[in-house]
């Protein structure tokens, strides 16, 4: 199990390292950060930096998730390498879930880009004050966002029509995640539905760990996004076992 | 004539091209759902610090950025015809390729305008915005101006782009952050350093929002059309440069062998 486990991350990462266009998010994404700072520093509010520190980082994880690994199915339909991948005895759901894990720990790299503007541009530096909880939240965040995406990688390979909703649904689900604007300032009704995306436990527990105050709740949070992380992985994997079986049975396997 | 009867056929691809993409019904519930979206996202973070004014700023200047969005898929649409094969067939032709590529590609600066204004719309619905009456409807022309020199500066990346297809995307994100950061949309030119300002006076959207934001809060009319001539301007530099630009990179393509498919 761990072979072929190895040997999916090794792939991912070389195939990943030398594409400019799956790697897009990591480098543009961050670059966010300008934007939310010039308003902070404006109003001078640069109090608030750790906000534009949160945001682009998270929105570089759900890019990477959303749009990169979601492809990767589609993109082994589309290269006719699927069949040879489905042969193998290895689990699809699992190769397919390590690389998307590969993506989704690279776009991690948004955070260390983000400081940098921040520090560079407008001399802010960012403290964390509770490093190990910004540390285990940032695993876990990568680790959910993976298990998140592997039901998105199943759909957008399986269903044309849910492509053409691939771009629209990020900024709601950014908006819903509450990863720049608390959730707070939506209607009340709406705000249940934020509980079901790991960006919004993900989101106050990297603000958490920049605020001098002891964190509250913190194991809860940990313990939602690894929850919905899992959640998802499952719900993907029964989705792709399903699909499988159906795209055998019409002989459609390596057919876009 | 012959220029005219190219660039009708370029829409007529550009169009074909654009109802792959969307329908009605996919463009209002998902083109501009992302769009509204991504404007109160952005225009949300005034809420952080309780700033009704900062507010509207920032909700008048999304409703424009998010045309630019729209329009900076020229960037990418320029490029296509290196993915379809057909690049070696228009640089063979006996014409420019200009007429060509501008029809094909234009068809995402009426996108533009519509989504400015579709957005504009909901978000003074959603925000009850006070705008005044009836000098609200000059944003229309206003907005058609800065999304067409937005188009202009698409252009010319565009041809630029063409011989690096695969940046197209990165240039196109880079444009559209770099509008919303620099070019008066989240915080006013003059909070830049002036070597950051001289560069964004250069840029479209800056000089066409200041004209809007002047309508919209009753200031001058030669301050209004000051702006809308930069406006003006601008674009025309850029697709002066786009039309000097465009054959030039061709026949660079033709010279290393770089026009095939790719």
């Amino acid at each position: 199990m761990l072979r072929p486990v190895r040997g999916s991350l090794v792939a991912q990462f070389h195939m990943t390292r030398r594409n400019v266009e799956d790697t897009r998010p990591i480098w543009v994404m961050p670059v966010y950060t300008l934007i939310f700072m010039a308003v902070f520093a404006y109003v001078d509010r640069e109090d608030l930096a750790a906000y534009s520190l949160v945001a682009p980082t998270l929105m570089t994880v759900g890019q990477m998730g959303f749009f990169v690994a979601s492809e990767l199915m589609s993109r082994e339909r589309y290269n006719q390498t699927l069949e040879i991948v489905v042969a193998t005895p290895t689990p699809l759901w699992l190769i397919i879930l390590t690389r998307i894990s590969v993506l989704t720990s690279m776009s991690l790299l948004g955070l260390v880009i983000s400081w940098a503007i921040i520090r560079v541009v407008f001399g802010v530096t960012v403290a964390v004050y509770h490093p190990v909880l910004f540390a285990v939240a940032m695993v876990v965040t990568a680790l959910s966002a993976a298990g998140s995406t592997l039901i998105t990688t199943a759909l957008f390979s399986m269903a044309r029509t849910a492509r053409t909703y691939q771009n629209s649904i990020i900024f709601p689900l950014f908006l819903l995640g509450g990863i720049m604007v608390p959730i707070t300032e939506f209607p009340a009704w709406i705000q249940p539905l934020s509980r079901l995306i790991y960006l919004y436990w993900s989101a106050n527990l990297l603000r958490d760990s920049m605020s001098p105050e002891t964190p509250v709740g913190a194991g809860a949070s940990l313990a939602a996004v690894a929850a919905l992380g899992i959640a998802g992985a499952v719900i993907g994997a029964l989705m792709i076992l399903r699909m499988l079986d159906k795209l055998r049975r019409e002989g459609r396997l390596g057919v876009l | 004539m012959n220029t005219l009867r190219l660039m009708r056929f370029g829409l007529l691809v550009g169009t074909t091209e654009f109802k792959l993409f969307w329908n009605w019904k996919t463009w209002f519930g998902g083109w501009i759902l992302q769009m509204l979206t991504q404007a109160l996202f952005f225009a949300l973070v005034a809420r952080l610090f309780g700033s009704p004014d900062h507010e509207r700023f920032l909700l008048i200047g999304n409703a424009v950025a998010v045309g630019a969005v729209a329009v900076s898929w020229a960037i990418p649409s320029s490029t296509w015809d290196r993915g379809d094969g057909t690049y070696p067939l228009l640089v063979i032709a006996p014409s420019s390729l200009m007429p060509g590529t501008i029809g094909r590609t234009s068809i995402w600066f009426v996108a533009g305008v519509a989504t400015s204004l579709v957005t504009f719309v909901l978000l003074g619905v959603m925000f009850d915005l006070r705008l005044p009456w009836p000098d609200t409807l000059l944003v229309i022309p206003l907005v058609v101006l800065t999304s067409a020199s937005t188009y202009c500066l698409s252009l010319f990346l565009g041809t630029l782009v063409t011989r690096q297809p695969r940046m197209r995307n990165i240039i196109l994100t880079l444009l559209t952050i770099a509008a919303r950061a620099f070019c008066g949309v989240t915080v006013p030119v003059a909070f830049w350093p002036e070597p950051v300002q001289f560069v964004v006076r250069l840029l479209p959207i800056t000089h066409g929002l200041e004209a809007i934001r002047l309508l919209l809060d009753e200031g001058s009319v030669i301050a209004i059309l000051r702006s809308a001539g930069l406006e003006v301007a601008v674009g025309a530099g850029w697709i002066l440069l786009a039309m000097l630009a465009i054959d030039r990179m061709a026949n660079a393509g033709r010279k290393d062998g770089t026009i095939e498919l790719i």
